[in-house]
């Protein structure tokens, strides 16, 4: 819809709306997201925030250097490289700065999604394939404070020319 | 003396009441103190229940901290949450018949968090006539390039969770309740799953109560809360660690949602 037509709907919404305005319980939680390197992946940049980089450097197919942490898995018209990393999703009650027990289910959904679509390659959370048009589901009943390791993994057709791959993977996290 | 007592806890109650009524304002400041000691992004609130009739507004603030070396963009983008084949699925606005995420507004769609700054933006939702979810969820989705070459980016995205009490059809279905005795680990874990068959969302919780034959209190178990969208199901789990003398005992469920009490017992025995 519109930006213009929204704002009108909700004008009118606001205007002919009954007198009672919704009663509302905001859970008085903060929810935080990090992500961090695997003890047997490779090293994350940015490791324990929420925006963290994996450089793989230079790589081939055949010869050349792998970096600590990194498999690298040649296949008849393909190869790829795959490596673990952790993903730590944590809610604190700001009344008391524990963890939260009341009001928010004890879980979260986590799911990711590629920020731009690539054709050629194929971008992978575990079995699980990612796009740029689906998230894909992670957890459905995540526990939080849990430090979860997924592995990565990116594949490349042989048919691919010499280049740089980069992309993003988002992942949101939303408490159930 | 019981009128002091009765005085102090009402005073106690009000105190956790307002401070649950503030809003936004006031745990923004609690929150940036917290959310400073990670890097990492962190929203409040987390989760907002809203009881509302259709064509009634609902509005909040939504807070988001970078605490990240990042400067990072964020779309706002607000999407329907479902439940279909047992699971929670989410929903772009207005491809659900009833969408409510379609009615949502934001005060400013597109924002910069600056590195240790925080952003806010304020949803506003009309609730359509005819709602067909029950919850929609209001994402801070990342759309900064931390480009790199030869690098995967990850970023983070956080959303909060906007459930609707629209009918105040709260029913529940459960299946007996199940005992297991782990004398190696010398635990008890109960175990009860729950599906809500009613048109709106419910958080059960409750206590589970064991007693002996001869009805003595042996142990008592809290059960914590799940939320549960309507058609979801969730298995409520409680553990109580050490075991009881060799004899027979009962288990008493009790849970409550949002309009009612329900029970459930089963039994069990110690070699």
């Amino acid at each position: 819809m519109p930006r213009v037509t929204r704002y009108l709907t909700l004008a009118a919404a606001m205007l002919f709306a009954p007198a009672a305005r919704a009663q509302c319980l905001p859970a008085v939680c903060a929810l935080a997201v990090t992500i961090q390197s695997d003890a047997s992946g490779i090293a994350l940049g940015g490791s324990g925030s929420s925006a963290a980089t994996m450089a793989f450097g230079t790589m081939q197919a055949y010869g050349g250097t792998v970096p600590t942490g990194v498999t690298r898995t040649v296949g008849a018209t393909n190869w790829t490289i795959s490596t673990p990393f952790d993903i730590k999703v944590s809610c604190t009650n700001l009344l008391n700065l524990l963890p939260c027990t009341l009001i928010i289910s004890p879980t979260y959904t986590l799911t990711a999604q590629l920020q731009s679509a690539d054709g050629t390659n194929t971008w992978k959370i575990g079995s699980s394939t990612l796009s740029s048009a689906t998230p894909l589901t992670l957890a459905t009943a995540g526990t939080y404070g849990n430090v979860v390791p997924y592995t990565f993994a990116l594949t490349i057709p042989f048919t691919e020319a010499a280049g740089t791959i980069s992309n993003t993977i988002n992942f949101v996290a939303v408490s159930n | 003396m019981k009128y002091r007592h009765s005085l102090l806890l009402r005073w106690v109650a009000a105190l956790a009441l307002s401070a649950l009524c503030l809003g936004p304002a006031v745990m923004a400041q609690t929150s940036n103190a917290d959310a400073n000691n990670s890097p990492a992004l962190t929203l409040n609130p987390a989760v907002i229940m809203v009881k509302a009739k259709p064509g009634q507004t609902f509005s909040q603030e939504l807070t988001l901290w970078n605490n990240t070396i990042y400067e990072l963009r964020f779309h706002m983008e607000a999407q329907d949450v479902v439940v279909r084949d047992g699971r929670r699925v989410f929903v772009p606005a207005g491809e659900l018949q009833g969408s409510i995420a379609r009615n949502a507004v934001f005060t400013e769609e597109d924002l910069i968090a600056l590195p240790g700054r925080s952003i806010t933006t304020r949803v506003t939702v009309t609730l359509p006539p005819t709602p067909g979810p029950r919850a929609i969820a209001c994402i801070f989705m990342g759309r900064s390039p931390i480009a790199t070459r030869n690098a995967l980016s990850m970023t983070a995205s956080l959303g909060a969770l906007v459930t609707f009490t629209v009918d105040s059809d709260f029913h529940l279905q459960n299946d007996p309740l199940q005992v297991e005795v782990d004398e190696d680990a010398k635990t008890i874990t109960f175990r009860e799953q729950v599906r809500n068959t009613g048109r709106d969302p419910v958080v059960p919780q409750g206590v589970i109560a064991v007693t002996s034959e001869g009805g003595a209190l042996i142990a008592r178990v809290p059960v914590e809360g799940h939320r549960l969208l309507p058609g979801e199901s969730s298995e409520f789990t409680a553990e109580h660690p050490g075991l009881p003398k060799a004899g027979k005992y009962k288990v008493t469920l009790l849970m409550q949602n949002e309009s009612a009490l329900f029970s459930n017992a089963a039994e069990f025995s110690i070699k």
